[in-house]
């Protein structure tokens, strides 16, 4: 509903705007801002669904442009084929930079890119291709298909509809399994890895998505002004990008609209005042007063209204249903686990030394031992969090120690988290529904096994919630759905029952043997010794890094070197 | 000196200590032993002013701290010695023990003096980078840098771990010689028999609560302690134990 | 290759470096004290210029100069931090990082309605005159750029290795739990860091307009070249920072005269990227990056 209002109230704003102006002047500043929102919008889906920094998005606009001026003035090309060429060599070049560079930290691709710019800069100024300082000019209005369109009326009008259908990309975008994904890693990139997805990968597609817009951008400014040099895409430039889209909302692609609007605005109303200098002042002032107190933006603020206009009554308490033991059918066979001479040492520090063991395909296996045995180290190593220094990790006879987190959990090894990683962005069931990131499958069906799994764990009711409106134990349980629905063969429980309360443990306990048959082979790490002692086929303690027994519950609690362990050696000497 | 009252506290959502009531007097030595993950490290990450308090009180020598800030709290005469150590590695050894002064200036030589005499080690090394020493001398040179701070009360987060056997003795004949020396210890460890070997007192700790609490001596009965760490003795823990055994065994068929 | 020709370039090269060394520095500082990078170090390198320009002209004073323009970076950098940071301390990365780029823009855009579009220059603290060395002309104010920056990284040496609260700087990089424990307060000295950082930024710029100008714009020059000195050591070390600050202004003084002078940004940003490129390409395993978070 929301989304259909925004859509007419774009739709009618735009048909609108020409006829309650007068002038050439007014359209002309119409078509400009088409033209800033074409790339705006693109560069919500790099920094407000991929939350990721770029500095140097003009130099994208420099790609358009140039393609676009010199492939129509020099080659004679079709302009609609040369907005296209351009973009493409922009997405290519994108592609080139970030794919790399994605790798190291956040802030670093956004300095590569104004890096970028600053070359294309140059390389415009020098080289006679681009036409030097000069540039080029003479660039013809742009035609669709081969007509050309002689009014501004029909550029304008063209321009926003390719606004409009980056709008619905964007939008398409953000309902669909690759939105849900950016939120995830928004919220969580540990649990994002743990739930299949491949974090770089989302990455870089908002990267080259948002540069193909932004040289879209650059294309449309080009044959509105007819002509192309090396001072049209500047760094301001590029902070315009940035002050619109933080001004305007990032969390929507709306607000690449809106914010194009409101620079385009506040600039034409400084230069109304004579005061053409200060709209650096003031956008850098609102971009930072955003920031802080109303990080939603404007498109954001449209949004809340609307929200509070149409909203109904609070949702009402959850109350755990009965956990539907049918909602999730058995998922086959159980994996198995192997684990041989696993080590893994930080500095002089032997976290694990030696380990290996067999965690048998559909048991209920417990990793066990006093502080600072290794068992978390080990826990992050099988699931690919931290490499192996010597050793082997297998699952069904298959090595998995050289995968990252995200591989591991494709080949169906889920896993929990003891400080609980929820996506606080979504609601639960979307929570549930990553965690079906590896099935590539029509929404509706990832919904209904989203349910499914929900359902298994008795949060039916909540699906609508947000994680934070539950109680710590149901989100717990929100956590488990979310690898159910995965359909692991593995499933790897880390310290499920820290902060339960003795019901919630007992009810933890049924879940998980009610996870066990159906066929999913569990391997936990816990401290809780009823829930140890009373699930598990088979005990694994560690102490000081090193497998210290390996049996059955009673026989192992019985070992006096476990004994030992726990409770300290005899101390000999007097004091 | 110290009093926690009816203490709750927690990370977040999830509460790690229940209403934890406990006492450290003047002149002795106590422990609080448990399982990993019974919340002993919260509770000294509580007392410090590292995580907030929910509910309850603490007071330190007469004074409620449960609302103070740290480099406060450390000002009023506590310190703690962090569980790993926490040592700034690339930093010296005489660099940490200046930093554990930070909060009460004043007469840095002759409290470096001090240190030196207990922990002879340490002055041998005082130019090294801290991460270049052993294990065993990494724990002196922590709880060394807390004294730096000249506390009333000092608190020990697992002095033990990781920790070769023999250096265990070692570091609890050390803390047993600050008792000697005037001062007061909270020790927090997961080694009961090392930590009833020197202390006065004992609290056990399960799931966030006190379970028990009696002079050390009585504790050191394997039986109830063991029931802490490994389960099975106490009532309750036997029965819900008892009762998942039976699920198990009706939902998997297992025995 | 000519002995004169090199040293010609060398000399500046190292003058520039010493504006960048000192901007990679308090990059390198503020991220480790308070994790966020600060995009608006640049440019108070050149309200140092602008300010200091300006008091000249109305004041006749070079020390008023000098002392107002590092005063203002102090200032600032404080303002920054408690206005700007301090509120958000709690907000994810990239919230912060792109308040400091908000932060840049104002400063950018209050330089140019205070000081105007043109250049401002200043003449030499002792005159315009020069000096030969190898063959080489440099100008005399050089020397007052590597007097001015030695100084400044002699101080901040001694701060940081032989004070408490320099020692407590340096504690909260390496274990920021373990420095509030031993009762650092780390919001205060954050505080003072980022003014550090602007004053002695402002300070460069102050120093080195006789040379090169002062104008509302460089602002992003000097950061983009200060941060490619901050990652050569990963945001960690202050010594590699500095090497690197230099290196890079030796580098672009070397690109512009062997070279040309148009191509010569397009050298430095095109060896940042090529570096960014390769360390990106050698990380194998993403791991270690996924892992830094």
């Amino acid at each position: 509903m929301k989304r259909r209002a925004a859509l007419a109230a774009f739709v009618l704003l735009v048909l609108a705007y020409p006829l309650m102006v007068r002038g050439s002047y007014p359209l002309s500043v119409g078509i400009i801002t088409g033209a800033l929102a074409a790339g705006t919008v693109g560069f919500v889906l790099l920094l407000g669904y991929a939350h990721q920094l770029a500095l140097g998005q003009a130099g994208f606009c420099m790609v358009g442009g140039y393609a676009s001026a010199i492939l129509c003035v020099q080659h004679k090309w079709d302009p609609l084929a040369a907005l296209i060429a351009g973009a493409a060599a922009a997405m290519a070049l994108a592609w080139m930079i970030a794919a790399p560079i994605l790798k190291l930290r956040g802030f670093v691709l956004a300095m590569a890119s104004l890096a970028l710019h600053l070359i294309l800069v140059v390389v415009a100024f020098e080289t006679a291709f681009t036409g030097g300082a000069l540039g080029t000019y003479g660039v013809p209005k742009f035609a669709l298909f081969g007509l050309p369109l002689a009014s501004d009326l029909a550029y304008y009008y063209v321009v926003w509809a390719i606004v409009l259908a980056f709008v619905l990309i964007g939008l398409a975008i953000d309902g669909s399994r690759i939105g849900r994904a950016l939120k995830a890693i928004a919220a969580s990139e540990t649990a994002a890895l743990s739930a299949g997805i491949d974090i770089r990968r989302y990455k870089l597609l908002m990267f080259v998505l948002s540069a193909g817009m932004a040289s879209v951008c650059g294309s449309l400014a080009v044959h509105y002004l007819r002509a192309m040099d090396p001072n049209v895409f500047g760094f301001a430039f590029s902070l315009n990008f940035i002050t619109a889209v933080i001004v305007g909302g990032l969390e929507t692609v709306w607000g690449g609209v809106v914010g194009a609007v409101l620079v385009t605005g506040v600039r034409e109303m400084l230069r109304g005042l004579s005061l053409p200098l200060w709209e650096g002042v003031i956008m850098g002032a609102l971009t930072v007063v955003v920031l802080i107190a109303f990080r939603r933006g404007f498109a954001g603020f449209l949004g809340a209204l609307y929200e509070r206009w149409t909203s109904r009554d609070a949702p009402p308490r959850v109350s755990i249903a009965e956990p539907d033991n049918a909602a999730l059918a058995s998922h086959g066979k159980p994996a198995a686990l192997e684990l041989a001479g696993v080590s893994r040492s930080f500095g002089n520090l032997r976290a694990v030394n030696n380990a290996s063991f067999h965690v048998a395909a559909g048991s209920i296996t417990a990793l066990i031992g006093p502080n600072g045995a290794g068992k978390t180290t080990l826990f992050n190593l099988i699931c690919g969090y931290q490499p192996l220094d010597s050793g082997s990790v297998s699952y069904e006879n298959r090595r998995i120690d050289t995968l990252l987190p995200d591989d591991i959990a494709e080949l169906g090894i889920g896993r929990t988290f003891q400080n609980l990683q929820l996506f606080d962005n979504m609601s639960v069931l979307e929570n549930v529904m990553c965690g079906r990131h590896r099935f590539v499958e029509r929404e509706a069906a990832s919904r209904s096994r989203a349910r499914a799994a929900l359902a298994f764990v008795g949060l039916r009711d909540a699906e609508r919630l947000p994680p934070s409106a539950l109680a710590f134990g149901h989100q717990r349980l929100v956590e488990m759905a979310r690898a159910l629905a995965l359909e692991p063969r593995l499933l790897l429980l880390d310290e499920p029952a820290s902060g339960l309360n003795d019901a919630e443990t007992e009810r933890l306990a049924e879940l998980v043997l009610r996870i066990a048959a159906l066929g999913v082979t569990v391997l936990l790490v816990e401290h809780d010794m009823r829930l140890v002692m009373g699930l598990a086929d088979h005990v694994i303690v560690m102490h000081h890094g090193e497998k210290l027994a390996d049996g059955a519950p009673d026989d192992v609690r019985r070992e006096q070197a476990v004994i030992d362990a726990y409770l300290g050696i005899e101390e000999h000497a007097a004091a | 000196m110290l009093q926690l009252e009816r203490v709750t506290s927690g990370y977040g959502r999830s509460p790690v200590l229940h209403e934890v009531s406990l006492e450290v007097r003047a002149g002795e030595i106590v422990a609080l032993i448990g399982a990993n993950g019974a919340g002993k490290s919260t509770l000294l990450n509580t007392v410090m002013g590292l995580v907030r308090r929910a509910r309850g009180s603490i007071r330190f020598e007469g004074r409620e701290i449960g609302a103070a800030a740290t480099p406060a709290i450390v000002r009023a005469g506590l310190a703690q010695v962090p569980e790993r150590r926490q040592l700034f590695g690339t930093m010296s050894v005489e660099e940490n023990l200046r930093m554990g002064a930070y909060a009460r200036h004043g007469r840095i030589a002759e409290r470096l003096a001090a240190q030196y005499a207990l922990f002879p080690i340490l002055a041998e090394r005082r130019r090294q980078a801290a991460e270049t020493l052993s294990g065993g001398e990494q724990q002196m040179l922590a709880i060394a840098r807390a004294n730096m701070a000249e506390p009333r009360l000092l608190l020990l987060d697992e002095p033990s771990l990781g920790l070769a056997p023999l250096l265990v003795a070692r570091i609890m004949r050390e803390i047993a010689r600050l008792r000697a020396a005037g001062g007061t210890v909270l020790v927090v460890e997961q080694n009961a028999r090392a930590a009833l070997g020197i202390a006065d007192r004992a609290y056990v700790i399960e799931n966030g609560r006190i379970t028990r609490g009696a002079a050390a001596g009585e504790l050191l009965a394997d039986t109830v302690v063991q029931a802490a760490y490994l389960g099975g003795e106490g009532a309750s823990s036997r029965a819900v134990e008892a009762r998942i055994r039976a699920r198990r065994t009706a939902v998997l068929g297992r025995r | 290759m000519d002995l004169s020709v090199f040293v010609q370039l060398l000399l500046p090269g190292l003058t520039t470096g010493c504006v960048y060394a000192l901007v990679a520095l308090g990059f390198v500082l503020c991220a480790n004290v308070s994790g966020v990078v600060n995009f608006a170090q640049g440019e108070y390198v050149m309200l140092g210029g602008v300010i200091g320009a300006s008091l000249l002209a109305h004041t006749g004073s070079l020390a008023l100069a000098v002392l107002g323009a590092t005063l203002a970076g102090a200032l600032l950098g404080a303002a920054q931090e408690r206005l700007t940071l301090a509120p958000v301390r709690a907000a994810p990365d990239f919230i912060q990082i792109t308040i400091t780029l908000g932060v840049a823009v104002v400063l950018r855009g209050i330089a140019l309605i205070a000081f105007g579009k043109d250049p401002l220059s200043m003449p030499g603290f002792s005159g315009d005159g020069v000096f030969e060395v190898a063959g080489a002309v440099v100008p005399l104010q050089s020397l007052w750029v590597w007097g001015a920056s030695a100084a400044m990284l002699a101080a901040m040496f001694v701060f940081l290795m032989h004070s408490d609260a320099g020692r407590a700087v340096r504690a909260c990089a390496i274990n920021l739990q373990a420095a509030r424990l031993m009762g650092v307060d780390a919001e205060r000295l954050t505080l003072f860091v980022f003014s550090i950082a602007g004053a002695t930024a402002a300070l460069a710029g102050v120093v080195v307009t006789p040379i090169v100008l002062a104008n509302w714009d460089a602002g992003i020059a000097y950061g983009l070249k200060g941060f490619v000195g901050a990652i050569l050591g990963n945001f960690r070390s202050p010594v590699v920072a500095l090497a690197g600050g230099l290196g890079i202004g030796v580098l672009e003084s070397f690109a512009a005269g062997y070279v040309s002078s148009g191509y010569k940004d397009a050298i430095v940003y095109g060896v940042l990227l090529a570096y960014l490129l390769v360390r990106g390409g050698v990380f194998v395993f993403g791991r270690a990056a996924l892992l830094s978070r």
